[in-house]
């Protein structure tokens, strides 16, 4: 801004971003090293735990052993079944939301995105009272006697996906809202007037113009349902172990600290990869769109 | 503006049905008498209420994570307005490269945090130290501090800076007076957002909390892997009742969706 | 010597020239306006003045002395910008009262100070407001006072009144003079608005792709525009591309397309090439054949006050302005006689770049 020498405006900005340059490099970049390396190493119960070295053993148990597959594969479906409910739920509800009032709007909103603040364990808690095998669900649908035994939904691929959407759905509603927002709102009434019906707008004006939106939200939760793991581990259990809790168990139930360390580091890369390619591909698609 | 049609409210209403069923069965539940989980069929009770002050297990990890949103809220934002100083007023080299740095805690699943973080600590002999709990939180919660911070910068109009310089205050004085003042919403803003980003945090806490400095949601956590029972529920229930006042709060000065825009990655 | 003198200004971003070689000297007390088109340099030289541009090469002095090298903070001049900039978090009195802060003057003279400022800009009810709970053309007098309160050496305005409606905009053109008249503060305006600045300036100062076209006072510079793009931008022109054949009394013969054009002019000798140009409301019209040259009305615009015609000619297109006096006045498509004055024909250089 004013004038200094040379030198001193050219460091600034290095100055500046030191503090957390430092804090990074510290704190985040030597312990994924350190993970990164301990995937490596070896387990070896009888000759005292982890031995240093450098192997491939963990990652050709991991990719060839079929318990591994099922699990990383588990994981693949329960992520990409939550997207698409969360895409086909969260984006009406976007919808529906911007064509509120603004009073109206701003209660829903409270009302859908509220539950982010709250921690992933009460939410999840939620749905355990709701769906157990003494839960609320079955008492009420036994006692009104729709049912003559419980509905199995705990342990289950429909509790988690429910319990998963629940959690996630709001990124996905907030993601379009912001595309929405950037809507021209007479762009809707000039369609309308040139004789479109609202479906037509809805699906030719509306539908293409929020899609970037749609695909960042559908990209945020598939990989935070890939990486879940508070709400697998409490309404799957061992029974339906996915990768986030199967590397919880290797730390921390077997010991195996390379085994687990493999396991995030596959799954680090498939996320890596998986918001990459899906980003260029955003990118090209829309490149025109958002120049 | 359209209106939305009747189906459209309908499928409304069962929406925020579903988005808040979870969380007022709860609530529910908390007021139960009995000793199990069921809905307070006779009368509402406060058993389970009075029953978590008799419980210093979760009381001392109430406290913990407070301190610990605290401590790990400050120091991020107090690191990030620097830096979005930086990446708001500076053309540099690698500005674009370190932003992207500073971003990218979000591509790190938690899970593969808390593994790297408890590697770490161990190695360096800070596990169960509280200050090792703070610089993991902080590590997670940056990208959030520093993206409504830098917004609150870039969003600045940078000629009052100018104007208060050539009324002659000097750099110290135009950040203190003007700068500051001015992008104080914006880091007011990030900061609360990253208490709450830490103190709601399980996943990566799961591995670095040691027996002695377990945070709330992880003891919540490992207590509902044994047993689900109506204590844990009334402390949900009053955490949800925290969290709607510090919401209303919120929404009161900065409308939730914007603060919470930045959430997503 | 003058009390602001610019000596070789220059600005180079990377290899873009912004401002090149500027050199120009104002008169203690003087209204001066730096005009031209958008992205002309004339916000970067403001801000070399202000200091928070460093010039690539040249130098500023103020009252004899090189600031160049100086901070803003130690200038001591006021600066105005286009968005008002007014500090949001305080209140209009602590807004002005700023710059006194910083210069530690005591309470009871700031107070009085900042009184006296406000009520210059007839605004010294709102002192306990916030910014926001004014107008734009309100926010705009907060930050002039702010701006005059420090007694500042110079006072920069860049761009004030752009952002302003235009009827707002033409009242404050009138205080702003008048409250400058009376400080007899020096001052430099920025301004795209070639009306503004003739109405506000003692002299303009044309800018164009980075330097400086031509210095004047305001009448001067319209009749007596130093080259084309001066004499396009203070109003419209009929400009066309002439050759000088003789020269005889200090009245050339130009000849444009096999029109020949009556000019006084002493500068150019005969076999160059030139631009000829009349202004639109210099000319008038005659029976065909009767003026210099005839045409037929293409477009007639009625404008209230006035008539714009457009005339195709065989040199090509003339605008011609008429005062609207009430009477009718000729059809789109007549032919007409076009007539002017030889005093009013300028002869300018050649761009030798075109
Ligand atoms: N910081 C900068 N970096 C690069 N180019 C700049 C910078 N500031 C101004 N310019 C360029 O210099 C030219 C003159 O800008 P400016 O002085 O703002 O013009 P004006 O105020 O006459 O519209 C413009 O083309 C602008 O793009
Ligand atoms: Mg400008």
């Amino acid at each position: 801004m004013s004038q200094q020498s040379d030198t001193l405006s050219t460091a600034r900005p290095y100055l500046l971003s030191a503090p957390a340059l430092l804090l990074y490099v510290g704190v985040f970049m030597i312990p994924l090293i350190m993970t990164f390396m301990l995937s490596f190493y070896t387990f070896d119960i009888t000759r005292g735990g982890i031995l240093s070295g450098f192997s491939l053993e963990n990652y050709t148990e991991v990719l060839s052993d079929s318990y591994f597959h099922k699990i990383f594969l588990r994981t693949f479906v329960l992520s990409i079944l939550v997207t698409v409910f969360c895409v086909l739920l969260g984006t009406p509800e976007a919808y529906i939301l911007h064509n509120m009032s603004s009073r109206w709007k701003s209660i829903c909103m409270l009302a859908i995105l509220g539950p982010l603040l709250v921690s992933v364990v009460v939410r999840t808690l939620g749905w355990a009272i709701l769906i157990g095998s003494d839960g609320l669900i079955n008492n009420t649908l036994m006692a009104l006697g729709l049912i003559d035994e419980p509905i199995k939904l705990m342990f289950t691929m429909t509790g988690l996906v429910i319990a998963l959407v629940h959690v996630l759905i709001p990124f996905m509603v907030l993601s379009v809202w912001a595309a929405l927002q950037k809507l021209d709102p007479m762009v809707e009434s000039a369609g309308q007037s040139l004789g479109a019906s609202s479906f037509t707008v809805l699906r030719k004006i509306v539908l293409p113009q929020i899609m970037p939106g749609v695909l960042s939200g559908s990209l945020i939760v598939f990989a935070l349902t890939a990486s879940a793991f508070a709400t697998p581990s409490i309404l799957g259990g061992r029974r339906l172990k996915v990768v986030a809790t199967t590397a919880y168990d290797e730390y921390l139930g077997t010991l195996n600290w390379p085994l687990g360390a493999a396991i995030a580091v596959l799954l680090l890369l498939a996320n890596i990869l998986i918001i990459t390619s899906y980003n260029k591909f955003i990118e090209r698609k829309y490149a025109q769109a958002f120049k | 503006m359209r209106k939305n049609t009747p189906l459209a409210l309908v499928f409304n209403a069962l929406f925020l049905t579903f988005m808040l069923a979870p969380l007022v069965v709860i609530c529910l539940v908390a007021f139960t008498s009995k000793g199990y989980i069921s809905l307070p069929t006779d009368g509402f009770s406060l058993r389970w209420f009075r029953a978590i002050l008799d419980n210093p297990h979760f009381i001392d990890a109430f406290y913990l994570s407070l301190m610990l949103g605290f401590a790990s809220a400050t120091i991020a934002v107090s690191i990030a307005v620097p830096a979005s100083l930086a990446f708001a007023r500076y053309k540099f080299t690698g500005r674009a490269a370190i932003m992207a740095f500073f971003l990218s805690p979000l591509m790190v699943p938690h899970i593969v945090l808390g593994v790297s973080f408890l590697s770490f600590l161990t190695k360096i002999g800070w596990y169960g130290s509280f200050m090792g709990l703070v610089f993991t939180h902080v590590i997670i919660i940056m990208p959030y501090a520093l993206r409504l911070v830098l917004s609150s910068i870039t969003g600045l109009d940078q000629s009052a800076e100018s104007a208060a310089a050539s009324l002659g205050a000097s750099n110290w004085v135009v950040f203190r007076r003007v700068t500051l003042p001015m992008i104080i919403p914006g880091v007011a803003g990030g900061w609360v957002l990253s208490f709450i980003t830490s103190f709601d945090e399980v996943t990566m806490s799961v591995f670095v909390a040691s027996p002695s400095t377990t945070t709330l949601p992880v003891r919540m956590y490992e207590h509902i892997t044994e047993t689900i029972d109506p204590l844990i529920a009334s402390l949900s229930a009053s955490l949800i009742f925290i969290t709607m006042i510090v919401m209303l709060i919120l929404d009161r000065f900065y409308g939730l969706d914007k603060i919470l825009v930045g959430k997503g990655k | 010597m003058s009390f602001l003198h610019l000596e070789g200004l220059t600005k180079h971003f990377g290899d873009f020239v912004a401002v090149e070689e500027v050199n120009l000297t104002v008169e203690k007390g003087e209204f001066i306006s730096l005009l031209g088109p958008s992205g002309c340099g004339k916000t970067t030289t403001l801000q070399m003045i202000a200091g928070f541009v460093n010039p690539t090469k040249g130098k500023i002095f103020i009252d004899n002395q090189d600031i160049t090298e100086l901070k803003p903070s130690k200038r001591n001049l006021g600066i105005v910008f286009q968005s008002y900039a007014l500090f949001h978090h305080m209140t209009i009195h602590d807004n002005v009262a700023f710059g006194l802060e910083m210069r530690n003057i005591n309470k009871a003279e700031c107070q009085e100070r900042v009184i006296e400022t406000l009520s210059l800009v007839h605004l010294e009810d709102f002192a306990h407001r916030f910014p926001r709970e004014l107008s734009g053309g309100q926010q705009q007098r907060v930050a002039l006072a702010r701006a005059l309160v420090i007694n500042p050496e110079v006072l920069l305005l860049d761009e004030p009144l752009s952002a302003l409606d235009a009827k707002i905009r033409e009242d404050m053109q009138i205080e702003l003079r008048s409250i400058q008249r009376r400080l007899g503060t020096t001052t430099i305006l920025v301004t795209h608005d070639q009306s503004e600045a003739m109405a506000m300036s003692d002299r303009i100062a044309v800018m164009n792709n980075g330097r400086l076209a031509q210095v004047d006072r305001p009448h001067r510079a319209y009749e007596h525009p130093g080259d084309n793009f001066v004499s396009n931008f203070l109003g419209k022109s009929n400009t066309f591309k002439g050759q000088v054949k003789d020269v005889s009394d200090g009245t050339a013969r130009i000849n444009a397309s096999g029109v020949d054009f009556l000019a006084r002019n002493d500068l150019f000798e005969p076999g160059t090439t030139v631009n000829v140009s009349v202004r639109p409301e210099k000319i008038q019209f005659c029976e065909p054949g009767k003026g210099q040259i005839d045409g037929s009305i293409s477009t007639r615009i009625f404008l209230g006050n006035q008539w714009v015609f457009q005339v195709d000619s065989d040199i090509g297109e003339f605008v011609v302005v008429g005062q609207n006096t009430g009477r009718e006045v000729v059809e789109e498509g007549h032919k007409v006689g076009l007539n002017w004055s030889e005093r009013e024909v300028r002869v300018l250089p050649m761009e030798n770049q075109a």
